[in-house]
C-alpha cells in the first residue's frame, strides 16, 4: 500500500489539532461566559433584594410584621403598594420575591415558585420548583427577623448557544477556509526545500556521486543529507570495488586466453597444412570462450553500472552500432537497413541502450546471418520509444522466445554464441526501465526483437 | 627491418608474440618489468612499442608517461585486458597512438603495427590512413597500396570526409553538403556517382554502406 503524502498528513493532523483547539477554546469560553453571566446575575439578585427593601423601608415595623405574619393575606397588602410592585416588575420583570418575618410570609411577587419551596435562608441558594431550577438571594434586613428572598429562573441566566453559533457561523467558516488555504500553502512552500532535493538527485546522473553540501539545505534536512552523503560514500566505494573485481577478472581470463590463441595461430602458421584445421578449431574455441568472458563481464558491470538520464539521438547511436558491426563483417555479408534516416531524440541512458542493441544486433549477425539482411526501425512515440531489430533467419519458435532471454540459453540450432547475449540486452533493457519482446516478423521468416523503452519522468 | 620491443609479462604470452612477430619478419626484444622496458627504449631506437599495462615494477601507464615527458616520440600500441572506456582515455592521453584488447588477433596486430610504421613515415604529414588508402591533405593526393589513384575534386572531397569519420557512418545529406560548398549546386545522384568511382578505383569492399545511415570506411582490421 502507498503510504499518503508527508505533507497530507502533516496538513490532516494540523487541521484536527486545530479544531481541537477551537473547540477546546469554545469550552473555555463558554464556561467562563457562564461563570461571568452568574455572576452578574447574582448581583442583579442582591440588587433587586436591595431594591425590594429599600421600598419596604417606611412600613416596616415589627408590629405590623408580627400582625402579618399571623394572618397572611397575599395581594393587596400595605408592606407594598402596587405602585411599588409595579416598578419593581419594571426594572426585574423576571424575578419573583417573598418577604419573610420570623421565617414567615409577610409579602409575596404573587408569581413564580410556591412561597413554601422558597429557601428561608440568607444569600444565594439553588432550589428546584415548578420543574424548574430558581437561583434565590436572601437578603436579611437590618432587624435579623426580616428576610427579603428574591429568585428567578435558571434558564434567565443560562448562555443560549444556538443563537450565537448562528451569528458565528459564517465568520467561523470563513476564517476556516482561510486557515485552511493558508496552511497548505505553508506546508508546500516549507516541503518544497524536499522537492527540491528530489528534483537535485533524480536530475544528477547515478555516477554522480559527489557529496551534497549541507549549506546548501535547510537544516531541518541536515541529517538527511548527511545520511544521504554517507550512503554515496558507501556506494561510490562499492561501485568501485565492483570495477576494480571486474578489471581484474578481465586481466586474469583474457591474458591466458590470448597466450592460447596466439599460440594456436602460430601453430597454424608453423604447423604442417595437415594441422591447419586444429589450429583453426583451437582458435575459434578460444574466440567462444573470449565471447563468453566478453559477455559475462558485461553482465557484471551492468550490475554496478549507473543510470543516466540524457536526451540522446537514439539513430546516430544505432548507426554507431551498426557502424562497430559492419566493420567486423565481411564486405556485404549482412544489409543493414535502418529506418528512419533522421535524428530521434529520446531521454535514457546511452550506456545500457548501446549495450542492448549491440548484443540484440549481434545475436542477429550470429544466427541469422544466412538470412543476409537486418532491418532496424525506431519508433517514437509520446509514451514510449520502440527500436525493433529484426533478422531473416529461421526465427525462433514461440515456447523458446522467454527461455531465450535467460542467461546461457541457446537457441534450437545448437549455436556457437556464449548464450549470453539477449539476456545482456534484457538486462540493460530492464536496467534502464525498458522491456525486451521477441515476436515473429509479419512480413516472411525471422525473428522481430522489440526494445521498448518508456518516456523518463522527471 | 623494423624493430619492435614487446612489453609482456605473461610468462606464456610474451614468448608466443615475440615469435609471432619474428615470424613476420620483424625484430622483437621482450621485457617482461616496467622499469627494464623504459630502460631499452630509452637507451635503443624501436620503430614500435607493444605495450601491457599490468607490468610489475612500473605499470605500463608510468611507462609511456615517463616517455613522453622524455620526448620519445616512438609509436606505442596498447596491448591490455582493460577494456573500459576510462582505461583507454586514460591509454591514449597518456600518449599511446593505439590501443587493442587481449586476446588480439595477429593478423590484426600486424595490421595495427603496418599502420604505425607509415604513420611514423609520415609523422610531418597531413594524412590520414585508412586500411591501404592513405589520403593526403595537404597535396590532395591519395594512394592504394603506395599507388597514386587520380581523384576528381568531389572524389577528393567525398573520400576526405569519409576517411575522417573512420569507422563512422556519414549520411548522404553531409556529403552533399560537403560537395555543396564547392559547387553551389548538387544533382540527386552526385554523391552516388562519386561513390561508385571511389570504389571502383579502391575495391568494392572500401566503402561500407547501409540504407538510413549512410557510408562508411574501415573496418576492424584497419
Amino acid at each position: 500500500m502507498r503510504r499518503s503524502s508527508l505533507s497530507t498528513r502533516l496538513y490532516r493532523r494540523v487541521l484536527i489539532l486545530l479544531a481541537l483547539t477551537g473547540l477546546a477554546m469554545g469550552v473555555i469560553l463558554y464556561t467562563v461566559a457562564s461563570r461571568e453571566i452568574g455572576r452578574a446575575s447574582d448581583a442583579q439578585l442582591v440588587n433587586a433584594s436591595r431594591l425590594l427593601y429599600m421600598m419596604m423601608q417606611d412600613e416596616l415595623t415589627p408590629a405590623m410584621l408580627t400582625v402579618r405574619g399571623a394572618r397572611p393575606a397575599p395581594g393587596n397588602d400595605p408592606l407594598l403598594t402596587s405602585e411599588e410592585k409595579k416598578a419593581f416588575q419594571a426594572s426585574y420583570d423576571w424575578c419573583m420575591f417573598a418577604v419573610f418575618w420570623d421565617g414567615k410570609p409577610v409579602a409575596q411577587s404573587g408569581w413564580g415558585a410556591p412561597v413554601s419551596l422558597v429557601p428561608r435562608r440568607p444569600g444565594l441558594h439553588d432550589f428546584t420548583a415548578m420543574n424548574d431550577h430558581w437561583r434565590s438571594y436572601g437578603l436579611p434586613g437590618r432587624n435579623p427577623r426580616l428576610l427579603i428572598v428574591v429568585a428567578e429562573r435558571d434558564v434567565m441566566r443560562e448562555l443560549s448557544v444556538r443563537p450565537v453559533m448562528r451569528k458565528m457561523a459564517l465568520p467561523m467558516l470563513l476564517l476556516l477556509a482561510f486557515a485552511m488555504v493558508v496552511l497548505w500553502w505553508t506546508l508546500r512552500t516549507s516541503l518544497s526545500e524536499v522537492e527540491r532535493l528530489a528534483s537535485s538527485l533524480n536530475a544528477r546522473s547515478l555516477t554522480d556521486l559527489t557529496p551534497l553540501d549541507p549549506g546548501d539545505w535547510s537544516r531541518d534536512l541536515g541529517p538527511l543529507i548527511v545520511a544521504l552523503n554517507k550512503l554515496f560514500a558507501r556506494l561510490g566505494q562499492g561501485y568501485e570495488l565492483e570495477q576494480a573485481f571486474t578489471d581484474d577478472v578481465a586481466h586474469e581470463l583474457r591474458t591466458p586466453l590470448a597466450a592460447i590463441r596466439t599460440q594456436a595461430q602460430l601453430l597454424r602458421k608453423t604447423a604442417p597444412a595437415l594441422l591447419a584445421e586444429d589450429g583453426d578449431r583451437l582458435m575459434r574455441m578460444v574466440d567462444r570462450a573470449n565471447c563468453l568472458i566478453d559477455g559475462m563481464l558485461t553482465l557484471a558491470r551492468l550490475n554496478a553500472t549507473a543510470v543516466s538520464n540524457r536526451s540522446i539521438d537514439v539513430h546516430a547511436l544505432v548507426g554507431e552500432v551498426v557502424a562497430d558491426a559492419v566493420g567486423q563483417l565481411p564486405a556485404e555479408a549482412i544489409e543493414f537497413d535502418v529506418t528512419p534516416s533522421h535524428v530521434v531524440r529520446w531521454r535514457c541512458d546511452a550506456g545500457s541502450l548501446q549495450i542492448a542493441v549491440s548484443a540484440v544486433i549481434d545475436n542477429a549477425i550470429r544466427h541469422a546471418r544466412s538470412g543476409g539482411r537486418v532491418d532496424i526501425a525506431i519508433v517514437r512515440s509520446a509514451e514510449h520509444l520502440v527500436i525493433s531489430i529484426g533478422d531473416r533467419g529461421c526465427g525462433v519458435a514461440a515456447a523458446d522466445r522467454e527461455r531465450l532471454l535467460r542467461r546461457f540459453e541457446h537457441g534450437a540450432a545448437g549455436s556457437s554464441g556464449s548464450g549470453l547475449g539477449l539476456s545482456i540486452a534484457t538486462k540493460a533493457m530492464t536496467l534502464s526501465g525498458g522491456s525486451i519482446r521477441l515476436e515473429d516478423r509479419q512480413d516472411g521468416p525471422g525473428l522481430l526483437v522489440i526494445l521498448t523503452l518508456p518516456a523518463a519522468v522527471d | 627491418m623494423p624493430r619492435l620491443l614487446v612489453a609482456e609479462d605473461d610468462a606464456d604470452l610474451g614468448p608466443a608474440m615475440k615469435r609471432a612477430l619474428e615470424l613476420d619478419g620483424y625484430v622483437a626484444d621482450l621485457f617482461t618489468r616496467g622499469d627494464d622496458v623504459l630502460a631499452a627504449a630509452s637507451v635503443a631506437t624501436y620503430d614500435v612499442i607493444l605495450l601491457d599495462l599490468g607490468l610489475p615494477h612500473m605499470s605500463g601507464l608510468e611507462v609511456l608517461r615517463e616517455l613522453r615527458s622524455a620526448k620519445n616520440v616512438t609509436p606505442v600500441i596498447i596491448i591490455t585486458a582493460f577494456d573500459r572506456t576510462p582505461h583507454r582515455v586514460a591509454g591514449l592521453d597518456a600518449g599511446a597512438d593505439d590501443y587493442v584488447v587481449k586476446p588480439v588477433d595477429l593478423e590484426e596486430l600486424a595490421a595495427r603495427i603496418r599502420s604505425q610504421l607509415r604513420r611514423k613515415d609520415r609523422r610531418q604529414d597531413d594524412s590520414i590512413s585508412v586500411g591501404e588508402v592513405t589520403l593526403d591533405f595537404s597535396g590532395h593526393v591519395a594512394t592504394l597500396d603506395g599507388e597514386s589513384v587520380a581523384l576528381t575534386a568531389k572524389e577528393y572531397r567525398v573520400l576526405a570526409l569519409l576517411m575522417r569519420r573512420n569507422r563512422r557512418f556519414v549520411s548522404k545529406a553531409e556529403l552533399e553538403g560537403e560537395l555543396y560548398d564547392q559547387d553551389h549546386w548538387v544533382e540527386s545522384n552526385t554523391v552516388e556517382v562519386a561513390i561508385s568511382a571511389l570504389r571502383r578505383k579502391f575495391g568494392r569492399d572500401f566503402i561500407r554502406t547501409a540504407r538510413g545511415l549512410g557510408y562508411m570506411v574501415g573496418s576492424q582490421e584497419t
